[in-house]
């Protein structure tokens, strides 16, 4: 028997209500009641926190290219894929941006550890987008959604987090953004193997 | 009577929760299992990447609205900046107020100390604080670095999350109570009470809505920023790139509770802020905020995209100005509280 993840939606549940109410002040508790009450704490403890939204520039300026942040990743965590918020402007040829490097601390930081993920293709003949912040259109874009924890190049693919029985800080890296937020993909399929 | 606070979630096998209905267990490991929800359900306060010129050498002061745990529960701060030069000394220091009044705010110290920046210029600097308390009153935090003794320093994020101790008994302000097992340990001699399968719920749901999920974020410098809305004769909204915000598992529809401090060098303050969901979403609103240099806030109702854990909406930070005028955005912070 394995114990999957039952995800919880909070907006469809009563936050308010108790589990038993009967007048009877000593209740047996019914396994489906056990049930329930164990649900509470595992299911608030291995929901991803909400993926926070960075708004900076990351982009516009010489040296502000790369970016180390940091999230805290709730406990069973597997992979993870990241948005990458965009914005530029079209000028005349003066070189673009291929590919965004990013990494998670667990996934390794150096050599074909680090992921590439496409940069902005936009532009007519002639014309590459030249990144900028505060004007200009905008886009994001999600990293690879396949798993490679094991890679023999660079390539876009998932990040990978550590899956752990309690909260931990997870070092990221992104350059070349407006914008980053990280979004836990996948969680372990058992969790009585956390 | 022992408090026990597992450090990491106990998972009672499937098979384990079809025990006998008066037995301590499979109980008691949920109940054990709120006590470990109270020291390690640690959301981010703060995760703020900031925005600020390249090669610093002044001093920097960040302040960052909060609506921190009404327990008075002790964070972890971890600061990240780069120095180009090796070995510099760099004061990093934390206050808060309850209230943010500009120049004039009073601040209370939380730490100042002076880091050693890394040994290699230009690798990245972590300084980790530990076990530090914030006020429940407390609604804004003060950041200051100093500038390095030789060369610059690069701010890149500032995380902030809960790291409480062992629980205490007793019922917490936020309304959560942990579980001692001075009575459960008679359980196999009578019946189960009631309370104690209610506590499981009731107490995750005190701590899910006291300990708030920063889920965006944008934070420049309070005397010196990057960006203002200043050029031109344009005096509509100017947006920031829009970001995408993880609310996994959640909706339809949530609402995010948006803080900001934002300024003006003169002129009208009233709705200089917007905050907004963008991507053409049916029943997408606005939330516009005054910027009259005091910390300002409001409900942002968002409609869920996505599925599962990929549930998401993309937000939109925007400001305008007066003719004429200047209109100073210092810091965003918008919260998640699971049931909005």
């Amino acid at each position: 028997m394995s114990r999957p993840i039952t995800p919880r939606n909070y907006q469809a549940v009563s936050m308010t209500g108790q589990l038993v109410t009967w007048s009877d002040p000593a209740p047996a508790a019914a396994a489906a009641l056990v049930v329930q009450a164990d649900s509470w704490p595992v299911v608030a403890a291995v929901t991803p926190y909400a993926g926070c939204g960075h708004v900076f520039d990351g982009l516009s300026e010489t040296g502000l290219w790369p970016r180390y942040l940091a999230a805290i990743i709730a406990p069973g965590a597997v992979h993870a894929r990241a948005a990458l918020s965009h914005r530029w402007q079209g000028v005349p040829l003066s070189g673009g941006l291929t590919y965004h490097e990013l990494w998670s601390a667990d996934g390794g930081v150096s050599g074909n550890d680090v992921i590439r993920s496409p940069g902005v293709l936009v532009g007519g003949i002639g014309y590459t987008p030249e990144l900028h912040f505060q004007a200009g259109p905008d886009s994001i874009t999600m990293t690879g959604d396949g798993a490679n924890d094991s890679p023999s190049a660079p390539v876009d693919r998932l990040l990978e987090l550590q899956t752990s029985g309690a909260p931990y800080v997870e070092p990221l890296y992104v350059q070349g953004v407006a914008g980053y937020s990280l979004c836990v993909t996948e969680q372990i399929s058992d969790l009585e193997a956390l | 009577m022992t408090i026990t606070t597992p450090s990491a979630i106990q998972i009672t096998p499937a098979a384990g929760l079809w025990l006998p209905a008066v037995s301590a267990e499979p109980l008691q490991t949920a109940l054990e299992n709120i006590n470990y929800l109270m020291r390690y359900h640690r959301p981010p306060l703060v995760s703020h990447a900031y925005t600020a010129e390249h090669a610093l050498t002044r001093s920097s002061v960040y302040v960052v609205p909060v609506l921190p745990s009404a327990d008075g529960l002790r964070y972890t701060f971890e600061h990240r900046f780069v120095c180009d030069t090796a070995t510099q000394s760099v004061t990093v220091t934390v206050d808060e107020t309850a209230t943010y009044a500009g120049v004039g705010t009073t601040w209370a110290n939380i730490y100042s100390q002076a880091v050693t920046t890394s040994g290699t210029g230009g690798n990245l600097t972590t300084h980790t604080k530990i076990d530090q308390t914030i006020a429940a009153s407390t609604r804004a935090l003060r950041i200051t670095y100093t500038a390095p003794g030789v060369g610059a320093r690069n701010d890149h994020h500032l995380l902030v999350h809960p790291q409480p101790g062992d629980p205490a008994a007793g019922i917490a302000t936020s309304g959560a109570t942990p579980f001692d097992d001075g009575a459960i340990v008679h359980a196999g001699r009578g019946a189960v009470h009631e309370e104690w399968l209610n506590r499981c719920k009731i107490t995750t749901v005190a701590l899910l809505q006291d300990r708030l999920q920063c889920a965006l974020s944008f934070l420049q410098d309070e005397s010196n920023q990057l960006w203002q809305w200043s050029a031109g004769s344009d005096t509509d909204f100017r947006s920031l790139p829009p970001v995408r915000v993880w609310l996994p598992n959640q909706g339809p529809t949530c609402a995010l509770t948006i803080y900001a401090l934002a300024t003006v060098d003169a002129g009208a303050t009233a709705d200089l802020i917007r905050v907004r969901q963008t991507g053409n979403v049916q029943g997408a609103v606005a939330l516009t905020l005054d910027a009259t240099n005091a910390i300002v806030s409001g409900s942002l109702a968002v409609q869920t995209q996505g599925e599962g854990l990929m549930r998401y909406v993309d937000i939109e930070i925007g400001a305008k100005r007066t003719a004429g005028n200047k209109t100073q955005l210092k810091a965003v912070t918008g919260y998640y509280r699971p049931g909005d």
